[in-house]
């Protein structure tokens, strides 16, 4: 706990500083609500609010996603390792300029997912928390419960590559080593459903998709998805849209997850929040994958790499 | 497998080679199956992966055809045709369409008989796989 107090304030101390400098006009971090396992995005522009700013390992939004609405202006940001291959993605693409945003890295040992801790203890109860490299101590008022990592973080946490932001003006705490947070492997599930028959597949992306209310919150959240027309989603009374028929809620996702290649970063926001617990993650993590063993691409670790659709040449 | 069962094949061909090989077959009055749809493109680097899936969700199985590896009119369309397609197949491949129902191959200007086999062997091949079921239900 000392290290997210710790890590508080030197968010806060920079936001102060960059805000009172004029260095930047907002400051995007996170802050804590009614507990501190409510944890939503944080937005500053005047130096006298820094103290709404906090860090603790409850911060799984991917604030990236937030950056577009302040596209013209000069933003500061906190970034995860995760958040950050967003960050250079977009900075490959063009749609944010290095220059414009001074970024915050927060090196990150795992993240709690709030189902996983409910099934241990009230979100309510718990007062404090700290990672640790082999084990996760939850604090409550009078007790302490000790859990491993695979029981509160979440899944992707466990399979992260890239603890540490590849890109970053500065870095707030010591470097994490990947042999901690890197101890899945991430393509189980998806090499689970590739074994399966291709009429399997279907019947089970078919059960799936069926739950999707096309809300489009997945897409909405995906830091990725920043064309100003999107051409897979469609409008609010398009007849197709409110029937839901497999038609449409096949190629809403097919086109999206093509969409993706080159560009997901496998952040899982849009797993996250969709509403009706589609595992939109192995979709994606697919794409992942077959970028990977396609092309030899990994999106969102360079700035300088060609994306693989963009490039026909084998080398 | 139905036996009544006649496919739709859209094809999307482009407008330098294999719609002029598509041509080609019919000035030879070679015969083929009346399953495929064309659609002419300028440039098989035209098709969008969005036709492809307006294509199976309006009911059809298809093919996309376009000109030689290094006879593109525009140089390098087809190289890209071709990173594409290999993605949105196992993409396909993967949420249950299978990954027979999407094609792509080559056909030149000059190879009219070659089109009306391989529409031919295309036909055939889908109507043993059956209808794809994403329209209706
Ligand atoms: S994926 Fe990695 S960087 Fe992102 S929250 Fe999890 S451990 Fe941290
Ligand atoms: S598609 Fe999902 S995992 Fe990929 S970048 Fe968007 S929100 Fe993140
Ligand atoms: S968030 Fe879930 S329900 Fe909403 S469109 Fe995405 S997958 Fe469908
Ligand atoms: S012109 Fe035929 S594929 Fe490009």
């Amino acid at each position: 706990m000392e290290k997210s107090a710790e890590k508080t304030a030197i968010i806060q101390d920079r936001a102060r500083a960059l805000l009172t400098s004029g260095t930047v006009d907002v400051f995007i971090g996170y802050k804590t609500g009614s507990t501190m396992l409510r944890v939503t995005p944080c937005v500053i522009t005047d130096a006298n609010e820094v103290e709404a700013l906090a860090w603790n390992a409850m911060c799984i939004n991917n604030l990236v996603a937030t950056l577009k609405k302040y596209a013209h202006q000069r933003a500061a940001i906190v970034v995860k390792g995760c958040d950050a291959r967003s960050l250079v993605e977009l900075i490959k693409l063009n749609q944010v300029q290095r220059e414009q945003v001074y970024i915050v890295g927060l090196p990150c040992s795992g993240i709690l997912d709030p189902k996983k801790v409910a099934r241990k203890r009230p979100l309510t109860s718990i007062k404090a928390i700290s990672v640790q490299e082999d084990r996760i101590i939850l604090f409550e008022g009078s007790g302490i419960l000790a859990c491993t990592r695979e029981e509160l973080l979440y899944d992707k946490c466990l399979t992260c590559t890239h603890p540490n932001p590849l890109i970053a003006d500065e870095l707030v705490g010591d470097a994490i080593d990947e042999a901690v947070t890197h101890t899945g492997d991430k393509f189980a599930d998806v090499e689970e459903l590739e074994q399966l028959a291709v009429e399997e597949r279907r019947a089970f992306w078919q059960a799936e998709l069926s739950k999707c209310t096309l809300c489009y919150a997945c897409q909405t959240i995906c830091p990725m998805c920043f064309c100003k027309g999107c051409t897979v989603t469609l409008p609010k009374n398009d007849p197709q849209r409110k029937a839901r028929t497999p038609a449409s809620v096949f190629s809403f996702h097919i086109n999206r997850a093509y969409h993706m290649v080159g560009r997901c970063t496998g952040c899982l926001e849009c797993e996250r929040v969709c509403p009706v617990g589609i595992p939109l993650s192995a979709i994606f993590k697919k794409v992942e994958k077959d970028t990977q063993e396609l092309f030899d691409y990994e999106a969102g670790v360079s700035v300088d790499d060609v994306p693989p659709l963009s490039n026909w040449k084998d080398a | 497998m139905e036996p009544d069962f006649e496919p739709k094949i859209m094809g999307f061909l482009c407008s330098w080679c294999s719609y002029a090989g598509a041509d080609m077959a019919g000035v030879s009055r070679l015969s083929y199956p009346a399953n495929i749809r064309v659609i002419r493109v300028m440039c098989s680097g035209r098709i969008d992966p969005l036709f492809v899936m307006k294509a199976f969700t309006s009911g059809a199985t298809r093919a996309r055809l376009c000109c030689h590896p290094g006879d593109c009119h525009y140089a390098t369309g087809n190289y890209y045709t071709e990173r594409r397609f290999v993605m949105l197949q196992r993409l396909l491949d993967y949420m249950g369409i299978d990954q027979q129902r999407l094609k792509l191959t080559w056909v030149s200007a000059s190879e009219g008989a070659r089109f009306a086999t391989i529409v031919t062997e295309l036909t055939q091949e889908i109507k043993a796989l059956g209808p794809l079921n994403l329209v209706t239900k």
